[in-house]
């Protein structure tokens, strides 16, 4: 007789579902594979249809209409999640070996005769195959949430999908996501309120097609880069559209002009060619959404200056904007010229002169976070001209000369940053005369990319006590400024330092509770150790009280030239030490 | 303070905070009020309370899950990750490993009997059929027949 073992007899059939469950949800484990290892195994996967609700089908695997058939069996009556692939799309070593037609055509009557109980629908393989598939699945799809097309390259016109809805159903929403080709759709067009597209060679002729077909889009992000200088679209109108977000589009003029959107909330114009009709579809198409919240513009120059473009055009208010980014060069000016912002929150902007941040950062009242990176057009004379009363955090990349202008009397949050595009150079003496004469309590300071020495650094420390947070990213100081940080145990009573012994031990930055130390060379792991270690907040006695714990943030591929022990990795994570990364040094070893 | 009784007949005495971390126990303390009587717990042994306690006690504090979040958890794609504590905790051999899950099951301690079972995933996962008959030491019961059918639906995990 065999000895059956623990799990194989003793564990009852509900707690296998559970592990098996598990299993199904969390890595995708193929219970097909569990169902071959024991009887009981293979009763508990047979018996529950919840675990053949998802089908898992690959075209490049043998009778797959075989296995569709028998999981739709298995799963009864529920709700299924179709999903189709074909590892050729993700194993380049093999070569494509044709699947006949007749098989496609076998798959897709098989699965057709289910499809009143899909609630999702994913195919990933060619435009052929896809083509083959789908155009077979032709019927009611009553419960469909979700479709996703995912072609390997992309397909010569739009890929018809004849899903549909039964006449009295109501308004379900259906997200569609595809990449490689333009869906068309009969009445499902009207239920689907996500739409994710991505085409590049797409015509865009097909794509307002779809836009027509899908009058209650919500969510839309459009990526087809096909203009067709011969096609102007008529206007279409996306009444509940909220957000949209267009992508790498050669033409926004044509994309924008022929939309109107008059709920939307968020816009966003990524990776676009900033040309005069660009700014000219921005300036007209945002007149028309009286609701906008965000606007985000990221042109395709790559921090390029460009050259401002001639062009008037009467002055608007956008009143309802509170977040605008404009990474635009000189292209961007002429727009950002004629439109004013008046609710602004929060205000990003890359490679615009000073002039127009001047004009939009002075006239909101509620401006809380600016973000300037390479603001151009610096004027010479340096006087603090700019007062932004309610700004509480300021990002500065690379032009830090644009402190020298500033008044922020309620600043926060003052991160630095040098752009990896220009050398790494000395911190100018603007930072130190901004803090200086200013009236504020900074809680969270941070330096990136910056050649700035311990000395440097430590009058930072000394002046301004009030920190709560301090980022150090690729920066050159050393241990010796966490060494200033140490928190030192007095010898006595603190009464030697003229410190009252119910009062603090003394240290500098005695409110810091949070540091980011990424990549700093100079810092090694030993260093860090120290740090924490003295900043553990246990050093609370009767006579002092210590500073609050640091909750450290660390990448220390680089610290030490990265080398770090398992053991000071441990020690640094005992202190409270998280990693944003495993240390280089260590992966792959065994602690 | 509850007093516990293991089917062994060892006696465990531990706070009520840290009892009813077991909904079982939590329901047998209300429906019989304030009382010294010891609660037995027949399917249970001395070795495996003691470790289903040591779970408990470090848990005490947190809040029981409610049937929202239960619910909640059955329809969210659900993980294998496990807590530091908790995987140290569950460090154990097989045996004890199993004879835990049983214990959280009866005890019914749900966040337990999740640790458990995503233990064993954890274990299971991208093995073969004879990995895991290996690891578990699972005796193949399959009829000619069965043996059969597996071998046809294997198929459809090979390349054309």
């Amino acid at each position: 007789m065999p000895s059956y073992s623990f799990i194989q007899t003793r564990l009852p059939p509900d707690i296998l579902f559970e592990i098996f469950g598990i299993s199904q949800s969390s890595d995708k484990t193929d219970l097909s594979c569990l169902a071959h290892v024991c009887q009981s195994w293979r009763s508990v996967i047979h018996e529950h249809p919840s675990f053949w609700s998802t089908i898992r089908l690959n075209l490049r695997k043998r009778d797959q209409a075989a296995k569709a058939a028998l999981w739709l069996d298995r799963a009864g009556d529920r709700l299924l999640t179709i999903k189709i692939k074909d590892t050729i799309l993700y194993d380049g070593r093999k070569r494509d070996k044709r699947i006949s037609e007749a098989s496609l055509v076998h798959l897709g009557i098989i699965l057709r005769a289910s499809m009143d109980r899909w609630t999702s629908f994913v195919v990933k393989t060619s435009p052929s195959k896809a083509n083959i598939i789908v155009r077979l699945c032709s019927g009611f799809t009553p419960k469909l949430t979700s479709i996703r097309i995912i072609l390997d390259s992309d397909a010569a016109g739009p890929l018809f999908v004849p899903f549909s809805l039964p006449s009295d159903h109501g308004m379900s929403r259906i997200a569609v996501v595809t990449a490689g080709c333009v869906p068309s759709f009969w009445s499902l067009g009207q239920n689907v309120t996500d739409l994710n597209l991505s085409c590049p060679s797409a015509s865009i002729r097909d794509m307002f097609d779809l836009l027509r077909a899908c009058p209650n889009l919500v969510r839309c992000v459009l990526s087809v880069g096909d203009p067709d200088p011969e096609y102007w679209p008529s206007n279409v109108q996306l009444q509940h559209l909220l957000e949209l977000k267009i992508l790498r589009s050669s033409d926004v003029n044509q994309v924008l002009s022929a939309l109107q959107a008059l709920q939307l909330r968020d816009l966003s114009v990524h990776h676009f060619r900033w040309d005069e009709a660009a700014s000219e579809a921005l300036w007209s198409f945002s007149q028309g959404c009286a609701h906008l919240k965000n606007i985000s513009l990221l042109d395709e120059s790559w921090g390029d200056e460009g050259i401002e473009i001639e062009w008037t055009e009467t002055s608007i208010t956008l009143g309802s904007v509170a977040h605008l980014t404009v990474h635009g060069g000189l292209a961007a000016s002429s727009l950002l010229r004629t439109t004013s912002f008046p609710s602004l929150e929060n205000l990003d902007l890359q490679n615009i002169p000073f002039g127009i941040l001047h004009n939009h950062a002075s006239l909101p009242t509620d401006l809380k976070e600016i973000s300037l990176f390479h603001i151009i057009d610096i004027p010479n004379v340096h006087a603090p001209t700019l007062l932004l009363p309610s700004v509480t955090t300021l990002r500065i990349k690379g032009t830090l000369e644009v402190l020298d202008f500033l008044i922020t009397p309620r600043l926060e949050s003052l991160a630095l940053l040098c752009d990896d595009e220009f050398e790494e150079r000395q911190l100018y003496s603007s930072p130190r005369q901004f803090i200086e004469r200013q009236q504020f309590t900074l809680r969270a300071l941070s330096f990136t990319d910056w050649d700035v020495s311990d000395e440097e650094m430590a009058w930072y420390l000394r002046n301004i006590p009030s920190l709560k947070e301090l980022g150090l990213t690729d920066c050159s100081v050393s241990d010796a400024t966490l060494g200033t940080l140490v928190v030192s145990t007095p010898t006595s009573p603190d009464v030697e330092q003229g410190i009252s012994a119910s009062t603090d031990v003394a240290c500098l930055l005695p409110e810091l509770t949070a540091i980011t130390l990424v990549n700093n060379p100079h810092i090694t792991s030993q260093a860090v150790i120290e740090f924490l270690k003295s900043r553990d907040g246990t050093r609370t006695s009767n006579i002092t009280r210590s500073p609050p714990r640091v909750k450290a943030e660390i990448d220390i591929d680089h610290i030490s030239n990265g080398k770090v022990t398992w053991a000071e990795y441990r020690t640094i994570q005992s202190y409270g030490g998280v990693f944003l990364d495993m240390p280089r040094a260590l992966r792959g070893t065994r602690e | 303070m509850v007093n516990l009784v293991t089917s062994d007949n060892e006696s465990f005495t531990v706070e009520k905070a840290v009892a009813s971390r077991s909904v079982l126990i939590k329901n047998m303390l209300e429906d019989v009020g304030e009382s010294d009587q010891p609660i037995p717990l027949p399917n249970v042994t001395a070795s495996v309370l003691k470790k289903v306690l040591e779970y408990c006690d470090h848990h005490k504090n947190e809040p029981m899950p409610t049937s929202e979040d239960l619910a909640a958890e059955d329809t969210r794609k659900r993980t294998t990750d496990i807590g530091e504590w908790d995987q140290k905790f569950i460090q154990v051999d097989q045996e004890m490993l199993f004879e835990i899950i049983l214990a959280a099951n009866y005890l019914d301690i749900k966040p337990l009997l999740d640790v458990g079972c995503k233990t064993v995933a954890n274990m299971i996962k991208g093995k073969t059929p004879e990995e895991i008959r290996k690891l578990f030491n699972i005796v193949n019961d399959f009829t000619p027949e069965e043996e059969a059918q597996i071998k046809k639906e294997n198929e459809w995990a090979e390349d054309r």
